[in-house]
């Protein structure tokens, strides 16, 4: 910022006290120069410092937030409100936004970042907004496919992440400030220490996230649950001692991966790679298929699979699992992808808590199998022709419409056809 | 840390985690199925009764 802000503060001094000596050259490099309508105010700001962000006193409808970008920007202000209010439906992001400003941007007239006085305030009004998102998410779950507006996906992919990153720099904020109170005698090695300090505090919290994630998947989420527990009732207990406030932080260190862990029903067992299978005949073909991380691949294109049922079952803890089928097979599908995508040959969604239970029905003398998927985190193809696998349609976290079942997969031609399938088939080749 | 203060933060974090800590043992066990459909809603009215407290609390 610092060279946007010295040539505006430059010319405009040159304006004042030049413009009737060298009215010439005030006019060669003019582009800055074309007065604004609030010219006096910004001479007045500018001629001591560079320019500088505030929020305004004066013209402010919440914190002022608006009012300081447009006068920053020369910009009228309802731009930045209605930019605002706009960004609050791409899942509350305006919210945050708009939330942070009010917090770090200093009110007009007042040189500190940071208010202290300030701080209890925000973090009640940015406590009160994360409780009502998680209201509103609760209440969107109960919509007719399940995620109501998609909170559901919003949560996983952006949200949650930002909650715990408004808490992490809450903490850390309040960390360093904590001596902020004393006066303006910070000096540089309390700075140092305490920068070394927040670094080793980030390392063991790195540790600790992903140490509890693979302890989580690798079977230990109970004890990681129990931990958990353990931490909370210490840190009510300490509440009557002066209290323990830095025990949050690794009890949701901990609880949190495990939780991820625990919703998308990762399984490590099963070792990490990558495999293939392709069974050359039915004594080759095992119930069942399972691996912890990496890719797994079933081609069943050499079997000749006789008329009737047969199940198989894929578990896969995180990775890409494919399982490519015989034309003639019919499938059914009952599966279930903790966070990730899935497809049946045609058919495909992507997002979390991704269910899906399709059970077709096939002419005797046709071959049905069943298949009974587990992924954690991944992708689950089922497809005919591997070519297929990693073709996207942009469908991304769409939900299924009313009745666009798995049942309709056009793909799925082994299957006997209902007579609305049937109908559409025949009008889609004329 | 020496002070004996009774510190409501702390309390209110202690039983909001400890609350969430047995959501996921409950998991483990099989009495519920947990999901990210509730996963993600109980992460943040956790974060947010302890942003919430931290705020209230005042004087420290």
């Amino acid at each position: 910022l610092e060279t946007f802000e010295k040539p505006i503060a430059e010319t405009t001094k040159m304006n004042d006290e030049e413009r009737k000596e060298l009215p010439e050259k005030s006019e060669g490099d003019g582009t800055e120069q074309a007065p604004p309508a609030n010219d006096e105010e910004q001479t007045e700001t500018t001629e001591q410092r560079p320019r500088r962000l505030h929020r305004s006193r004066s013209d402010k409808v919440l914190g002022g937030v608006g009012g300081g970008l447009g006068s920053y920007f020369g910009v009228d202000p309802i731009f930045f409100r209605i930019g605002f209010v706009a960004l609050t439906f791409f899942g509350g992001a305006g919210i945050f936004l708009y939330l942070a400003a009010w917090i770090f941007v200093p009110p007009e007239g007042s040189a500190r970042a940071f208010d202290p006085r300030l701080r209890g305030r925000a973090l009640t009004v940015i406590g009160a907004v994360v409780l009502a998102i998680a209201a509103l998410s609760v209440l969107g779950s109960f919509g007719d496919h399940g995620w109501g507006w998609g909170w559901g996906w919003w949560w996983g992919a952006f949200l949650g992440p930002l909650a715990l990153i408004a808490l992490g720099g809450a903490l850390l904020w309040a960390y360093l400030s904590e001596r902020r109170g004393d006066g303006d005698g910070i000096d540089a090695g309390w700075v140092v220490s305490r920068i070394a300090l927040v670094i080793a505090v980030l390392a063991g919290s790195t540790v600790l996230f992903f140490g509890s994630a693979l302890v989580a998947a690798a079977g230990g989420g109970a004890a990681a649950a129990s931990l958990v527990v353990v931490i909370g009732a210490l840190l009510a207990v300490a509440a009557f001692r002066g209290g323990a406030r830095w025990l949050i932080l690794p009890a949701l260190l901990l609880a949190i991966p495990a939780g991820v862990v625990s919703a998308a029903d990762v399984d490590l067992d099963g070792g990490v790679g990558e495999k293939e299978y392709r069974p050359a005949s039915l004594a080759d073909l095992r119930p069942g298929y399972e691996l912890g991380m990496g890719r797994l691949e079933v081609d069943l294109r050499d079997l000749d699979l006789p008329a009737g049922d047969r199940p198989l079952r894929i578990d896969l803890g995180i990775g890409q699992a494919v399982v490519i089928v015989p034309e003639d097979v019919c499938v059914t599908l009952d599966s279930r992808v903790g966070a990730g995508y899935a497809r049946l040959f045609d058919r495909d969604s992507g997002g979390l808590d991704l269910d899906w239970d399709s059970s077709p029905t096939a002419h005797p003398a046709v071959s049905r199998l069943l298949l009974d998927a587990d992924v954690g985190i991944g992708a689950l193809e089922v497809v005919h022709d591997p070519a297929d696998v990693n073709e996207r349609d942009g469908r991304w976290g769409r939900e299924w419409g009313p009745g666009d079942t798995v049942e309709d997969s056009l793909g799925n031609v082994g299957c006997e056809r209902r007579p609305a399938q049937r109908r559409r088939e025949r009008n889609a080749t004329p | 840390m020496q002070r004996r203060e009774f510190d409501p933060t702390s309390l209110v974090a202690g039983l909001v985690i400890a609350a969430f800590g047995a959501l996921l043992l409950l998991d483990r066990v099989d009495a519920l199925d947990l999901r990210f459909s509730y996963f993600w809603p109980a992460v943040t009215a956790t974060i947010g009764a302890i942003l919430l407290a931290s705020g209230l609390t005042r004087g420290r």
